[in-house]
């Protein structure tokens, strides 16, 4: 089944092309000659409720009518020609894995409910940088945004805003000056700045989490990060009654930016309890512990109790190996861009050879050199594996999370800042800013 | 060539421990390898610290705009500090490369240290409000939710 993760995949190509049409305009800016760009736009979207809007809105920037309103217009646009990819892609993975795709919380309307002035002015500040283009921004177009950001962090509704903000913010600063326009990643950019743009129309209430209760299988962890903010995600497979539910927890937090490597661990004293048992192998047993509708827990120390010992590799296999009925939630719609995509995946009969896990059925996997995994020298020798599949750059790679080892023990990737938090140092780079941070900021 | 949605490549990871307690902060910012050095002797005084890109023109002074008494014709401990925590923090290139040196030519501290340029006498206060904005950041509440913006962010 997996050999038709390596067919042209059709419809995937056009798509690319008309964002890559789309982000040239982005790229020295919305002075003039777009004109033929956007209006192609239009029709792409003929018949969805995007159409009129996009309309009035190409139709006004061809007359250099640039107000907030558009830029919007155009970021709603891309994302759903990424959203598109997305779902295709999907759909290519999950009949390659033998995957079910019925998502019965596809359709959870996201309407935002609240303004704020904060993200009045962030949609104002990616607007002028669309209007410059990335490759003639001015540093005062980029900095002027710096205390409308510090404001967005000090919020907890828009955490997620500021998150990606001060990662994009901190990324154009230390890129510019632009020199050539071959050193701008501009779908990298685009991307940013459009679910930027996105988040920026205002916030939307959080839907109800749903008790969830059954056994848990913690399986994996990665951590994503930026100079200023790091999370934390633990993998793992949700059993309930009969249906096996591939689950996450994510915790996350802003930084200081000389904390580094293996202490980031040290920002998350609240997930040890859950790494712990992904160190030892063991089971949790749930009881009423809040999760989203897509598959997120909102951690309840109260709703676990420790449960048996397993073994990780037979769990991933029988769940998540292929042909397996596991149940994988998509990203809400909003949210849906081929990045986002990470299906879990168990093999066995691999070899790795040139940074690829060649299958038995003939189909080679590139291991994903861009997220952090289990490298090709740690996976050696070793004969089952559990990771996410991904895609990017036009191909398919595999992000190894857990493995066995060959004398029959288990490995997953980030073990040495598990067993770090576990046994916190007396004093680290966390704990000797937390206590200037202490002096200095009361004074 | 499609293009990547993801940075290049990872975070940049010494092996080699940061002294955080002797550098509590550094960047490479503007135009300037920049940050903050405990005084060895008083808790309560800092050195605010800079070297500029290409001219490897330098200053060092407390955070009370006092110029440091290390400061004769030539880079202090401060600055050897800052410089070598930089080097920790961001790698050997990552600095050089930020400070215009050539580094097939100038590959040590030592070698940096000695093309250095001359003291601007100018205390750079903005430096320290930047550390500050740095430490507030460990203020800040953390979240239990999911945030798909961070998938962007490849570590």
């Amino acid at each position: 089944m997996l050999e038709n993760l390596n067919m042209e995949l059709n419809g995937v190509k056009a798509i690319q092309t008309t964002i890559a049409d789309l982000d040239a305009c982005f790229l020295h800016g919305f002075v003039g000659g777009q004109h033929e760009i956007l209006a192609a736009l239009p029709a792409l979207f003929d018949g969805t409720p995007l159409y009129p809007r996009l309309q009035t809105s190409v139709q006004a920037m061809a007359q250099n009518t640039f107000i907030e309103g558009h830029f919007v217009t155009l970021a709603a646009a891309r994302s759903s020609l990424q959203g598109t990819l997305y779902d295709l892609l999907r759909h290519y993975a999950l009949t390659a894995l033998g995957r079910s795709a019925t998502t019965p919380t596809d359709h959870l309307p996201i309407a935002p409910t609240q303004t704020d002035p904060l993200l009045d002015s962030t949609r104002e500040w990616l607007m002028e940088l669309a209007i410059a283009g990335f490759a003639r921004l001015e540093r005062e177009a980029v900095t002027s945004f710096y205390s409308t950001l510090t404001q967005l962090r000090a919020n907890p509704a828009t955490v997620s805003h500021a998150a990606l903000l001060t990662g994009f913010f901190h990324e154009l600063i230390t890129a510019l000056p632009v020199k050539s326009t071959t050193d701008v990643p501009l779908l990298r950019w685009v991307d940013l700045w459009s679910r930027a743009m996105l988040d920026a129309v205002g916030l939307a209430d959080p839907p109800p989490p749903i008790p969830a209760s059954g056994t848990l299988y913690p399986l994996g962890v990665e951590l994503r990060q930026h100079s200023r903010f790091v999370s934390l995600m633990i993998y793992g497979v949700l059993k309930q009654d009969d249906v096996a539910q591939w689950v996450r927890q994510t915790w996350s937090s802003f930084k200081a930016t000389a904390i580094q490597g293996n202490e980031l661990w040290l920002m998350f004293p609240q997930a040890q309890p859950l790494l712990e048992h992904l160190l030892q192998g063991k089971a949790m047993n749930l009881r009423d512990m809040p999760m989203l509708p897509y598959g997120d827990f909102l951690w309840d120390a109260n709703a676990i109790e420790s449960g048996k010992r397993f073994k990780p590799l037979d769990i991933a296999l029988a769940y998540c190996g292929i042909g397996q009925a596991l149940f994988v939630s998509p990203v809400p719609p909003i949210e849906r861009h081929p990045v986002q995509l990470a299906e879990p995946i168990a093999l066995t009969n691999y070899t790795i050879q040139d940074s690829h896990l060649y299958l038995k059925e003939g189909v080679a996997l590139a291991l994903d050199s861009r997220r952090a995994g289990l490298t090709a020298e740690e996976l050696t020798g070793t004969t089952s594996l559990l990771g996410l599949l991904h895609y990017d750059v036009g191909e398919w790679s595999i992000q190894p999370l857990l493995t066995n080892n060959p004398a029959g023990k288990f490995e997953f990737a980030g073990r040495a800042g598990v067993e770090l938090l576990r046994k916190p140092p007396k004093t680290s780079t966390v704990s000797i800013l937390q206590e200037r941070a202490s002096r200095l900021l009361r004074k | 060539m499609p293009q990547s949605s993801l940075l290049d490549m990872r975070v940049y990871t010494s092996t080699e421990k940061r002294d955080v307690k002797k550098v509590p902060f550094l960047e490479l910012f503007e135009n300037r390898l920049q940050g903050i050095v405990s005084s060895g002797s008083d808790v309560e005084r800092v050195y605010v610290s800079y070297f500029e890109a290409g001219s490897l023109d330098y200053c060092c002074s407390t955070n009370n705009n006092r110029p440091c008494g290390g400061l004769r014709g030539a880079p202090c401990g401060h600055l050897e500090a800052l410089l070598s925590e930089a080097i920790i923090q961001f790698g050997f290139d990552a600095v050089g490369r930020f400070l215009r040196i050539d580094t097939t030519q100038v590959d040590s501290i030592r070698k940096i240290l000695a093309g250095a340029g001359n003291n601007t006498g100018l205390y750079a206060g903005e430096i320290f409000s930047r550390f500050l904005g740095d430490l507030e950041l460990l203020e800040l509440p953390s979240s239990d939710k999911p945030l798909t913006t961070m998938t962007w962010f490849n570590g």
